[in-house]
């Protein structure tokens, strides 16, 4: 049963390289076709032109895709398996912190550098914290006071963060 | 050499008095703590102090500006070793080696191995400057852009060998990083590509939002990801971080690495144009090669750290070589250094040793005070780092993530570069997952343009002949070092594949 087990995981693993190969072969083939209908490969005064390097570049990664994409296939070579397998709880938690960041960057604009930090604070320490921060009132204070010194920092450093646009100083 | 010697006693002589002393220790103070934000990088906060510089003497400006320079240089390393952080991108290796030793409890012996690595070299590099400092600039002048761009191609190739997975992956990531260097406008003839009209994309992706995406946002979702083991949480907390001081015995061996990192960074921060980060990739590559225990790179090597803390500040030491011979900046931050001087009317270069020898050899001389006063900082402001990692992950994360964001706006004050270092922290996730490196695509990004530039460059001036990077005998000799290191790597590799199918088939 176990075995089983084992074997279905490393077929999954092998179909998810696959599609993450397949993935970035796309994306590699939609450059080089970029660079050839854009870019002049040759230049009468440099001798290359602009798209001549980027088609080198990327016709090597193209090759090197294929490449594993064989190892892969036929299961010869270091590049066939993974060492690991992957753990789909713990690449969910991965992606929802990284959602979590994104969400208060999407908050910048509106909020400004210290209004998404709060945001952002409190949600981390509230729901995502391990081990979680059980006092409410230390999360709010963490949540003010620790977006206000990085502003305060940086702003004497002559770096100054975003304010929301709707800020009129 | 006896001039030498007299002139550098008479900098000494100038540079002993409080106020040149005190602007020499503001400079490291500034520059440590520059070092350490992501972002601002050592010409940044050269940039800031710039206005004040200019109401000082023009000694003890320079004094002051080469000051943030050296102090920049080592600060990075300590939040790459403690929290995982390269604040420059010369110091990812610290993070790569010093962070798995913190993990494990021996992040104190990290840091000290590291800063006395980078004393001890600063110190030698130095001298190396006072003394031959107009030879290491003929030897520069012979370096032109197919022999840096074969130095590249190899600094390249020991990256992608090194690393004990496949091939095949290590040379994706490799393009991938190329790949992704060319995205912006052109360097040369100004024009843009892979914009898709898109201002956002013109400035091309800079590789500080990239660093921090795949080091310091990636491992906090790693983080996020463990379970929760209070046992282990507790242990970590605890900071068995260990003691800072390296015993005689352990520096002693650790000598050899901090010789072959200091030589190698020093001979390539000479190099106009080569900055600390290929001296870092090559003396990584280089050490591993001759180190006795290849095993412990990427587990937390005390050699790996040794030796590209050394190259990390011997370059930029070597950095000011052509700057002070031939006025040419090697690097982005002597490029200000270079404007501190013009600010003040000083022509660098041959005549500034004849003509103004109470500002050239008080600034060497600062150079051998700032070591010192460097190493003081970084011994001090540890206890600090180490109170902070105290502090448990909740804590941290939010801490982490801020900086990470004023880092990287910093840069542009555009919020594109926060976005493009979260896109950067998830392909950089998904490369982990699927068990190919970061390393050579972070390289990639960071010497992209370089690379292209050179090898443009480079084939232009030989009117198409591609050949050359194999006629002219130093880039030559590069190259085939090159190809060897890639089929004798690839040779072993498929060795130890025979030899790990044939036990398991016994």
């Amino acid at each position: 049963m176990e075995n089983i087990d084992v074997d279905k995981s490393k077929q999954f693993e092998k179909r998810l390289t696959l599609v993450f190969l397949l993935i970035l072969g796309g994306v590699t083939v939609f450059a080089i076709s970029t660079i050839l209908i854009t870019m002049p490969l040759t230049n009468k005064t440099r001798v290359l032109g602009l798209g001549a390097y980027p088609l080198l570049i990327s016709s090597a990664l193209l090759i090197m895709i294929i490449w594993n994409l064989t190892e892969v296939l036929t299961g010869k070579g270091s590049g066939a398996v993974l060492a690991k397998s992957v753990n789909k709880e713990a690449t969910y938690k991965s992606l929802r912190l990284l959602l979590l960041i994104m969400f208060s960057a999407v908050l910048l604009p509106f909020l400004g550098f210290i209004g998404s930090f709060m945001v952002f604070t409190y949600i981390q320490m509230t729901f995502f914290a391990k081990p979680r921060v059980e006092s409410g009132i230390k999360r709010i204070i963490y949540a003010v006071l620790v977006p206000i010194v990085i502003f305060s920092f940086f702003y004497y450093l002559g770096v100054y963060l975003p304010n929301p646009y709707w800020w009129p100083f | 050499m006896g001039d030498s010697i007299i002139g550098l006693m008479n900098g000494f002589a100038d540079l002993l008095n409080f106020w040149s002393l005190f602007y020499c220790l503001i400079g490291v103070l500034f520059g440590a703590v520059v070092g350490i934000l992501p972002g601002l990088g050592p010409s940044a906060g050269m940039a800031i102090l710039l206005p004040i510089a200019f109401t000082l003497a023009p000694a003890n400006a320079l004094i002051m500006l080469c000051g943030i320079y050296y102090g920049s240089m080592y600060s990075g390393s300590i939040t790459a070793v403690l929290l995982n952080i390269p604040g420059e991108s010369s110091a990812v290796f610290s993070a790569l080696e010093g962070y798995p030793l913190t993990r494990k409890g021996q992040g104190g012996m990290a840091l000290g191995v590291g800063i006395y690595s980078s004393f001890i070299a600063g110190t030698l590099s130095v001298v190396a400057l006072t003394f031959f400092a107009p030879i290491l600039a003929r030897f520069a002048l012979k370096f032109g852009p197919t022999e840096k761009f074969s130095l590249l191609f190899l600094a390249f190739i020991f990256i992608v060998t090194l690393s004990s997975q496949s091939l095949s992956k290590n040379f994706i990531s490799m393009f991938l990083g190329l790949l992704v260097a060319t995205i912006g406008t052109d360097t040369i003839t100004g024009t843009a590509r892979f914009t898709f009209d898109t201002l956002a994309l013109l400035d091309g992706i800079d590789f500080v939002p990239a660093l921090l995406g795949c080091f310091a946002i990636c491992e906090l979702m790693n983080t996020a990801a463990e379970v929760y083991n209070p046992e282990m949480n507790r242990k970590i907390n605890k900071t068995e971080i260990g003691r800072v001081m390296p015993t005689l015995r352990e520096m002693w061996k650790l000598g050899p690495s901090i010789l072959r990192g200091g030589i190698l960074g020093f001979i390539i921060g000479v190099l106009p144009g080569a900055g600390a980060t290929p001296s870092v990739f090559i003396s990584y590559g280089v050490e591993k090669k001759f180190s006795k225990y290849p095993e412990q790179f990427g587990n937390g090597s005390l050699e790996a750290i040794a030796s590209t803390e050394a190259a990390n500040n011997t370059a930029s030491s070597g950095a000011m070589v052509p700057l002070l011979s031939l006025a040419i900046p090697g690097s982005g931050s002597t490029a200000v250094l270079l404007s501190g001087f013009l600010m003040f009317g000083l022509q660098p270069g041959p005549q500034l040793f004849e003509r103004h020898p109470e500002i050239a050899w008080p600034l060497i001389a600062s150079m051998y005070a700032g070591n010192v006063m460097l190493f003081l900082v970084c011994m001090v402001s540890i206890p600090f780092f180490i109170w902070l990692l105290q502090k448990s992950t909740p804590y941290l994360t939010p801490i982490i993530v801020a900086v990470c964001f004023a880092g990287v706006y910093s840069i542009n004050s555009w919020n594109k570069d926060i976005w493009v270092m979260l896109i950067c922290a998830l392909i950089g996730f998904l490369l982990i997952i699927f068990e190919i490196p970061v390393m050579p695509a972070l390289l990639g990004i960071i010497l992209g343009s370089m690379m292209e530039g050179n090898f443009i460059n480079a084939v232009t001036l030989s009117g198409g002949d591609f050949l050359v990077f194999f006629t002219r005998p130093i880039s030559a000799f590069l190259m085939l070092l090159s190809f060897l290191i890639v089929f004798s790597s690839a040779f072993y590799k498929m060795i130890q594949r025979k030899k790990n199918s044939n036990k398991a088939i016994g």
